[in-house]
């Protein structure tokens, strides 16, 4: 019965007979693996591809958000998206073996010099794919890296303009950039990726794979099936089980922070265009073209051109040294630039702090995900704006920032709330209130730092950290150098000289002051504005807690 | 094509062993992922009684259609006040009758009639009594009943949504 079903099936198709039995010439190897295992590691971004894609929502604000949420709660998720990132590796790596072992056997060329340049196509679509996909769950690193990739492609002469805003869909990236990216990813890529590879291994089925040199026509050959498909299975195994444990040792993709138009995000393209990014910085602006299109463009066409560049009939690679050298130079160059590149970033201190923040971003969205149930409908990015201390940070640059800070018209708050800043008040009340008509005082440092202490006691929250002792010498001195003439430390009275210092540096006399500076410091001499009914009360609550926080460098 | 026989046939039990179980550890995250939703936990409607307004904004006797308005969680989606879907409801005095609009026949929106004796799909035209029992037409049930009660002078809703398509009543 099976029998019968299997000789219909071959006469009809020539399946399996004519092809999985076809001949091996010189019998099977695992020389011949690469390029099938490329073949199955591709097969495998579409299963992952299809898998995230079902879960994938493309716009400015679900792209992020979906992501986390397939990573995190779908079943596998975190897995099926590792896989799919570290597949991306793989094939850009399998791709340029299979290129140079096809160069070092000489097999592109007669007659198969069609199938070498279509395998030159396949590497484009390659990175075509690899570029179009990171941008894709609209992180730090996605959008930057892209933001830079089109600026270039953007600075272009004559087309520059148009190519660009062709490309992401608009003026700026946004959520037509992401429609763009993601149709070409998953549609037209696939697309032009099925009909290449089909036509290559038309062209290779036609053709047969070319033995080593040091293998004669005649040696005996062996049947594809079982002899070759065993070696390339286990090559593919071997690759497959290098990204799966590459997956589980990640535990998924990287993910940064959500893409933030207005963060200082330092990108660094994917190891396979550091070469492409480390070459532009040698470019004067205005000619990174000539980097980036120009000379790539220039190397395929001379890669392209190698079957009649090299037409001796000379099998041994030690033999064909000259147009080996096209593939082998533009090749070493690559590898020499992208670990120029790897190395200047190892050696670079603000890049490895700029790391961790980024880190530290990336983890707090997440947590902030999980710890709210989801992102609201304006985006992750209203999601990291709603948490305080991003929020405090945020409005005081907006609000206070410009009149507190070095040299500016208000105190430098930098330090607020530290003994130093404290005892420096005290000390020279005019460095930092410049407006400000407390005096000096004669007292002795001991007895600078023990009022500085006394005032920080003022917050009842830190005063059991503080030396009782101390407390009340400053105490002492508070009442004894008469401060309490201008200062109450008991309750708010306009009438004083000075602020009240009731509850001083808490959150809520912060908000307090904020409200309505002038019951602190009095109508005329108040500069500061009135910020009661400005700003709501969790946002003055937010500030007060950043500015809190000023005491020691933040973090959240 | 030299091989003996036994050597052969052990490289055939091999490679096909072996690609089964490539294809299985390939196969295995991306099923899970597939059917991870089947488990539940995407979307969550509001919980508990939702709150549909006064129950003076209720004509006596007459079906009324009201959007639910609730909390609702859609995969990565937090919304704290959203439309779930609408409920008809009938008040009788003090006390509220509430169905789901939605048609046990095929899941269309069922509305009151123009008349406002009754209930009505636009799909199929089935008629439903003021009760939620089938007058005429093809759905296989009452309209779904929710559980409702007057709390402080508002009306309030469990909001739930039902397998359509089917004679028993059960929840999706």
């Amino acid at each position: 019965m099976l029998a019968k079903l299997r000789e219909f099936i071959e006469s009809r198709t020539g399946f399996p007979g004519a092809t999985i039995f076809k001949p091996v010439p010189g019998g099977a190897r695992f020389l011949h693996v690469p390029g099938t295992v490329l073949l199955l590691v591709i097969a495998l971004q579409f299963l992952t591809g299809f898998v995230i894609a079902l879960h994938y929502a493309p716009s400015v604000t679900t792209a992020w958000a979906s992501i986390v949420f397939f990573e995190d709660r779908i079943r596998a998720g975190w897995l099926v998206r590792g896989l799919h990132a570290w597949g991306a590796s793989a094939i850009v790596l399998l791709a340029l073996i299979h290129l140079v072992q096809v160069a070092w056997t000489g097999a592109y060329r007669k007659p198969r010099e069609l199938n070498w340049m279509l395998g030159l196509a396949l590497l484009v679509l390659v990175l075509v794919f690899a570029h179009t996909g990171y941008l894709l769950p609209w992180d730090q690193k996605g959008y930057w890296s892209t933001r830079v990739a089109t600026g270039i492609a953007g600075a272009t002469p004559v087309v520059g303009t148009t190519l660009q805003r062709v490309a992401i869909g608009g003026e700026d990236q946004g959520n037509l950039t992401l429609s763009h990216f993601y149709a070409v990813h998953v549609i037209l890529m696939p697309l032009l990726l099925l009909l290449v590879v089909g036509a290559h291994l038309t062209l290779f089925r036609r053709h047969g794979p070319t033995p080593p040199a040091d293998v004669s026509d005649d040696a005996p050959a062996q049947s594809w099936f079982p002899y070759q498909t065993l070696r390339n299975l286990i090559g593919f195994g071997v690759v497959a089980a290098t990204m799966g444990y590459l997956a589980v040792r990640s535990h998924g993709a990287p993910l940064e922070a959500p893409a933030d138009p207005a963060s200082d995000f330092q990108p660094r393209p994917e190891w396979y265009f550091l070469p492409l990014y480390q070459l532009l910085k040698g470019f004067p602006p205005g000619t990174e073209f000539v980097g980036s299109e120009v000379l790539p463009g220039l190397i395929l066409l001379a890669l392209a051109l190698l079957p009649w560049i090299d037409r001796s009939p000379v099998r041994d690679a030690k033999k064909r040294l000259v147009p080996l050298l096209l593939v082998f130079v533009p090749l070493g160059g690559a590898v020499l630039m992208g670990s120029l590149s790897v190395m200047e970033d190892a050696g670079n201190k603000e890049l490895a702090a700029h790391r961790r923040a980024e880190a530290k971003d990336a983890a707090l969205a997440r947590r902030l995900f999980h710890e709210q149930g989801g992102i609201p409908a304006a985006g992750p990015l209203a999601l990291l704006d709603r948490y305080p201390p991003r929020r405090g940070a945020r409005l005081y640059d907006e609000h206070c920032g410009g009149c507190h800070g070095r040299n500016a018209k208000g105190p430098d708050l930098q330090g607020y709330l530290t003994q130093r800043w404290l005892e420096q008040v005290i000390r020279e009340p005019g460095t930092l209130f410049k407006h400000d008509s407390m005096g000096q005082t004669d007292a002795k440092p001991d007895e600078l730092a023990a009022l500085a202490v006394y005032v920080a006691s003022l917050d009842s929250s830190r005063a059991t950290s503080l030396d009782a002792a101390r407390v009340a010498k400053g105490k002492a001195l508070f009442d004894d150098k008469q401060c309490n003439s201008c200062h109450d430390v008991t309750k708010i009275s306009p009438d004083d000289e000075g602020p009240s210092l009731a509850g001083y540096g808490t959150k809520e006399w912060l908000v307090a002051l904020m409200k309505n500076p002038a019951v602190y410091f009095g109508d005329s001499k108040n500069k500061m504005p009135a910020f009661a009914g400005k700003l709501s009360e969790a946002d003055l609550d937010a500030i007060a807690g950043h500015v809190r926080g000023l005491q020691s460098p933040s973090d959240e | 094509m030299t091989d003996e026989p036994s050597r052969r046939t052990f490289l055939v039990w091999a490679t096909t062993g072996l690609g089964a179980c490539t294809a299985a550890g390939a196969l295995t995250p991306a099923l899970a992922a597939i059917l991870s939703p089947a488990s539940g936990g995407i979307v969550k409607l509001g919980e508990g009684l939702l709150d549909l307004g006064p129950l003076d904004g209720f004509e006596d006797g007459v079906p009324k259609k009201v959007a639910v308005i609730a909390a609702r969680t859609d995969a990565w989606l937090k919304e704290e006040a959203r439309a779930l879907g609408s409920v008809i409801v009938v008040r009788h005095g003090e006390k509220v009758w509430i169905c789901s609009s939605t048609c046990p026949h095929a899941g269309c929106d069922v509305s009151p009639s123009q008349d406002g004796a009754g209930m009505v799909c636009p799909c199929h035209e089935s008629h439903f009594e003021k009760n939620g029992v089938v007058k005429t037409g093809p759905s296989p049930r009452p309209l779904d009943q929710l559980d409702a009660q007057v709390k402080d002078g508002h009306v309030l809703v469990r909001f739930e949504r039902f397998q359509v398509g089917i004679q028993e009543k059960r929840t999706v």
